[in-house]
């Protein structure tokens, strides 16, 4: 796949890396982090319900055993109960049956005393009676009488024993002579009422009560169960005794009172209610009025088809404490039970199974409810929190673009520092100096680049210089050229009007400016004077030189224009020359003089290349002998040699330097005096002097080729005409 | 125009330094013969320069060899310029340097 970057500078770069890193690390991390919360809120919500069903498992099971446990401790604690309260009144019992005893075997201690007769009058509330079985009273003996009124005095143990009893009971004792005294207490009622009615044919020795002692018994209960006041009660029983033995019974009455306590202050539950058992296995109490457990004095609770309830009727008359789940007409309950060994009984106390597991389940439904709204809570709290790290997300993401934007500029400032120094320097400001601190490769290209403008700075110092040389050379040789160009005549035809005779010149200065020069001028109206020089070397000290040379000639040939003397021309020149010449400059100097009525032709070669020579019409060129002089500027006093030629009509001479025979073509090979000889015998008779020249500088041209000119090329020609008739 | 740098070699005859210039002596080669010229002028008491083997002689290398030519006679020094020939030889008879200078055809001559 080709793929490539976006054309992006680097900060967007750096950014866009930065931030896709930071933004990729951002959301996996917060993907895993959303997932744990989330996995957690799940994992929470189940394991609340999980919590809930096992907290409401173990609740239900505490509650329960709460229940069963303390089901046994109220069955327990009542049985104890219960118990301590027939003991009392057993104790009772035997206490007055001890008094009666005392009276009837000291009867001589006492003094009798009468009691209240219910038949004659009313009976309050602990005031004793006396009452006699049917028939009695009409047989009674005096002695028996008697006896009535010492056991009366009973009364007065009654009624203390009696003080401060609250409950509904009676105190008693039967004769077995058949008499009965009693009191009874009612806190309800004054007058104590029904014994018209309920004692009608009453006779204490028939009464379930009336228990005869076996075998030495100090006391004993009757059995329990609905007494004639139509209550359920039982009575603590003692004997006593006269001095002839037993003479009858003492009870003290526990009745409506103890089995309403029996009944209430035990039930548990809403459905709960209490029994007991006597040690038959009968139901004494129960507040059921059918089923199994109905008081009865004729069932065996043992012999139950229901096993459960048989085992604990069995239990229970054993005298075991304990708990079990029985079935009672269909119905589960639990039964606690515990022993009443006063009376050999056992208490039970039932509560209805549904009820403790209505409270376990009652406990487990608010766990579960509890749990429950814990799990919307953790779920609403899961939420907010989602909202919150959400939010805190996209801040936490706007801040990491921020500085993601914070790094990646300042990441790329010192590029930018970097480039714009760069383009500072293109501008060519080479004294801007980059300053990055950044300690990295930056700082290093930072240094490098500072190195590369040290250097840029040297080699443009070094390259201006050399320009500033070259232009100052270059300045040097155009002035050069200046001088020499300047000074040279260009005017052609140079003299209009003179037909005797023509003369054409070119000078093609060399790059480097040699020191060419020529000359011409007419002394008076016959004499023409013309020169051509070359001086060594080149440049401006070479122009001036010329010039120097060339004003000095003239100057000379000027001055001693009489004389017609060019040898002494260039003496004199010469020594004016030498002067001053630190440089030992010398310029080679041919100098002709035309006597244009004669054509007589007087010249001196001062170290002249010789000239061609036409001497007259029909003629060819040739070359002059070689200079009979030396150059000038070398050595004042030199001789100088002077010729003369005469020319006739037709006659032409070629001045040129050494430009044009030593004029190199490519190969380093010359043109050469013999090519310029041929040149010029190629040129036809009737060639003009410019003619000759281009002839000559088109030859020359053609050798050199491509070659650069080393050296000025000059040349001078003349045609002499002769005299023209006047 | 390139031209390949002239060779010097020197030896002594008859009590002469012979210094043997090969080569061109022009506007390119004036200087480091100027230089050397003067080492050897320095060096001898009598100079010759054996220009059998030059093959061109400009005007430069004309002015190099009156320079030393003068500073010869300047010291009192003994100068010569040995078998030049061709362009060299015309040269130097058409500038009539032997009026400044003394040529000789051979190194037997001096």
């Amino acid at each position: 796949m080709n793929w490539s970057w976006p054309k992006l500078n680097i900060r967007r770069r750096v950014l866009i890396m930065v931030l896709a890193s930071s933004i990729f690390t951002f959301l996996v991390m917060s993907a895993i982090g959303l997932y744990g919360m989330y996995y957690t809120k799940k994992n929470i919500a189940e394991q609340g319900v999980v919590t809930g069903d096992i907290s409401a498992q173990y609740t239900r099971g505490v509650v329960e055993e709460l229940s069963t446990t303390s089901l046994s401790n109220v069955a327990k604690a009542r049985a104890e109960q219960l118990d301590h309260e027939l003991a009392d009144r057993a104790e009772d019992a035997t206490l007055i049956a001890w008094g009666v005893t005392e009276i009837l075997t000291h009867p001589d201690r006492f003094l009798p005393r009468s009691l209240a007769d219910p038949r004659r009058e009313k009976i309050h509330s602990g005031q004793p009676y006396v009452w006699y079985a049917p028939g009695l009273e009409e047989s009674l003996t005096p002695e028996a009488r008697r006896e009535i009124g010492l056991v009366a005095n009973v009364a007065s143990l009654l009624i203390p024993m009696a003080d401060g009893n609250h409950e509904r009971t009676a105190y008693f004792l039967g004769s077995e002579r058949g008499y009965f005294i009693g009191v009874d207490f009612d806190p309800d009622n004054e007058i104590i009422e029904g014994f018209d009615t309920q004692m009608q044919g009453f006779d204490p020795r028939e009464r379930p009560w009336y228990i005869r002692p076996t075998a030495g018994e100090t006391y004993t209960f009757s059995e329990a169960f609905v007494g004639v006041e139509g209550f359920a009660s039982v009575t603590a029983v003692a004997p006593y005794y006269d001095a002839n033995g037993f003479a009858g019974v003492v009870g003290v009455e526990a009745g409506a009172e103890f089995f309403s306590d029996l009944t209430t202050a035990t039930a548990v539950g809403s459905n709960g209610f209490s029994m007991a058992l006597d040690s038959q296995g009968r139901v004494v109490y129960s507040p059921r009025g059918t089923g199994e457990l109905t008081p009865s004095r004729d069932y065996d609770l043992r012999t139950s088809p229901e096993a459960t309830l048989a085992e604990a009727a069995r239990k229970m008359t054993g005298g075991e404490t304990g708990i079990m789940a029985v079935n009672v007409d269909g119905e589960e309950y639990y039964l606690a039970f515990a022993p009443m060994p006063t009376i050999g009984w056992s208490f039970g106390t039932l509560i209805d199974c549904r009820e403790i597991q209505d409270a376990a389940q009652e406990s487990r439904e608010v766990i579960l409810a509890q749990s429950g709204r814990f799990i919307k809570e953790m779920r609403h709290r899961f939420y907010d929190m989602l909202a919150a790290v959400i939010l805190a997300l996209i801040l936490l993401l706007v801040i990491i673009f921020f500085l993601s934007e914070k790094a990646a500029r300042r990441f790329s400032r010192p590029i930018k520092t970097l480039s714009d120094g760069v383009r500072e320097i293109a501008g060519g400001n080479l004294d801007q100096k980059l300053d990055i601190r950044t300690g990295d490769e930056l700082e290093h290209l930072a240094v490098c680049f500072n190195a590369m403008t040290d250097e840029l700075k040297i080699y443009m110092e070094n390259l201006t210089r050399a320009t500033a040389e070259r232009e100052r050379a270059e300045a040097e040789l155009n002035i050069a050229a200046a001088i020499q160009g300047g000074l040279l005549p260009q005017t052609f035809p140079p003299f209009p009007g003179r037909l005797d005779f023509a003369i054409y010149a070119t000078m093609h200065p060399a790059r480097d400016v040699g020191g060419d020069f020529y000359d011409f001028y007419l002394l008076d109206d016959k004499h023409l004077v013309f020169t051509i020089a070359d001086v060594s070397g080149k440049g401006v000290g070479a122009a001036i030189f010329m010039s120097r040379a060339m004003t000095i000639l003239k100057n000379f040939a000027t001055l001693r224009r009489r004389e017609y003397d060019m040898a002494a021309v260039l003496a004199a020149a010469n020594n004016q020359l030498c002067q001053g010449n630190e440089n030992d400059m010398f310029v080679t100097v041919f100098l002709g003089m035309l006597d244009t009525d004669t054509g007589e032709f007087t010249y001196a070669n001062g170290g002249h290349n010789p000239p061609l020579i036409k001497q007259g019409e029909g003629e060819g060129f040739a070359y002059m002998p070689p200079a009979g002089s030396c150059m000038l500027g070398i050595m004042e006093d030199v001789p100088f040699q002077e010729e003369r030629l005469l020319l006739s009509s037709g006659a032409a001479v070629l001045l040129y330097t050494d430009g044009v025979t030593e004029a190199m073509n490519e190969e380093g090979q010359i043109f050469g005096a013999e090519a310029l000889a041929e040149t010029l015998q190629k040129t036809p008779p009737t060639s003009s002097p410019e003619e000759v020249i281009a002839a000559i500088t088109k030859a020359v041209r053609a050798h050199v080729g491509a070659a650069e000119q080393s050296d000025d090329m000059t040349m001078l020609s003349i045609e002499y005409r002769g005299k023209l008739p006047q | 125009m390139a031209r390949e740098g002239i060779t010097y070699e020197t030896h002594e005859k008859n009590g002469w330094t012979v210094w043997e210039i090969k080569g061109s002596i022009d506007m390119t080669t004036a200087n480091a013969a100027e230089e050397k010229g003067g080492k050897l002028l320095t060096d001898s008491s009598r100079l010759a320069i054996d220009m059998a083997g030059v093959e061109y002689l400009s005007s430069a290398g004309l002015r190099i060899l009156l320079r030393l030519a003068k500073r010869a006679k300047k010291e009192g020094k003994g100068f010569a310029l040995v078998a030049a020939q061709g362009m060299v030889a015309t040269v130097l008879k058409e500038s009539r340097m032997d009026m400044i200078i003394s040529i000789v055809s051979s190194l037997d001559e001096l």
